[in-house]
């Protein structure tokens, strides 16, 4: 089925192109959605709430960008109003976490696979997560994420700053990223 | 912080790429949720015509086995009418 043929589907109500587009693009969304979420279970609740929010204002949706980075959006936007119900969070976004997070360093050099890079950012505290997520994966500016948190600019700014370097430290203790004078000869074996 | 800063651009590139590949498969019952939300309508009109079927069967199986007391007066009330005779 061609993502027209999805389009009008869904613009129908029809069950079957629904579906379609929801296998396409949930394992993706899910994966988003698990960034920014808890845990597994509060990621599917955010991708259950996404994918609704998708087909009832699939009217809208004009043909002037991706189909993805339309669904993409609201996805993302649906985690963050998950995420700003929780009065911890706000609170989350003014802390500097300095020492918050401990970790183990690992012996044994691994390949740098998507999902460990994936689970170092969950260990991240959900300030600097949700900041990281947004600004350095997601692509919005530091103007976008102060609307959407309902923060400062520059506060969105130092909380990546931080994140940055919080998870750069994770990944070296980790060894997923070599310490900076193998960094060359890394840089070539994975890519 | 130990290390850092040392990638700038490259250590943004790496991390979108690679969260980029991940991908996560939600179980059923998200599926079943976004169908079940969708659908409402096509449900309730499903569940009032099964009920609504169901109950003319009911009434019509009862009225042909024992016909009720309102339908025998009503036969009684009915004006007499001669068979026809050829």
């Amino acid at each position: 089925m061609t993502e027209e043929a999805i389009l009008q589907g869904c613009l129908k109500n029809e069950s079957a192109a629904q579906r379609e587009l929801y296998n396409r693009y949930s394992p993706k969304m899910l994966a988003v959605c698990y960034r920014f979420a808890h845990n597994r279970e509060d990621a599917e609740d955010m991708l259950q709430e996404g994918f609704i929010k998708v087909f009832s204002q699939i009217h809208t949706f004009q043909n002037k960008g991706a189909f993805e980075g339309w669904i993409r959006r609201i996805i993302v936007h649906t985690c963050i109003n998950n995420l700003k119900k929780n009065k911890r969070f706000a609170e989350s976004l003014d802390i500097v976490h300095a020492h918050g997070v401990q970790v183990r360093e690992e012996s044994v050099p691994s390949i740098v696979q998507a999902k460990q890079i994936v689970e170092c950012i969950r260990i991240l505290p959900i300030g600097y997560r949700t900041v990281l997520n947004l600004y350095a994966i997601e692509g919005y500016s530091h103007k976008e994420i102060s609307d959407m948190l309902d923060i400062e600019e520059s506060t969105s700014r130092s909380q990546y700053t931080r994140a940055k370097q919080m998870l750069e430290d994770i990944l070296i203790k980790k060894k997923i990223l070599p310490k900076p004078r193998e960094k060359a000869e890394w840089l070539v074996a994975v890519r | 912080m130990m290390e850092s800063n040392f990638y700038s651009d490259e250590f943004e590139q790496l991390i979108r790429e690679k969260t980029e590949q991940y991908k996560m498969y939600p179980s059923e019952k998200v599926w079943k949720g976004v169908y079940g939300s969708l659908h409402t309508k096509k449900r309730w009109f499903i569940a009032g015509m099964s009920v609504l079927v169901t109950g003319i069967i009911v009434v019509a199986g009862k009225e042909l086995i024992a016909p009720s007391a309102h339908i025998g007066a009503l036969k009684k009330t009915l004006p007499y009418r001669p068979p026809i005779q050829y």
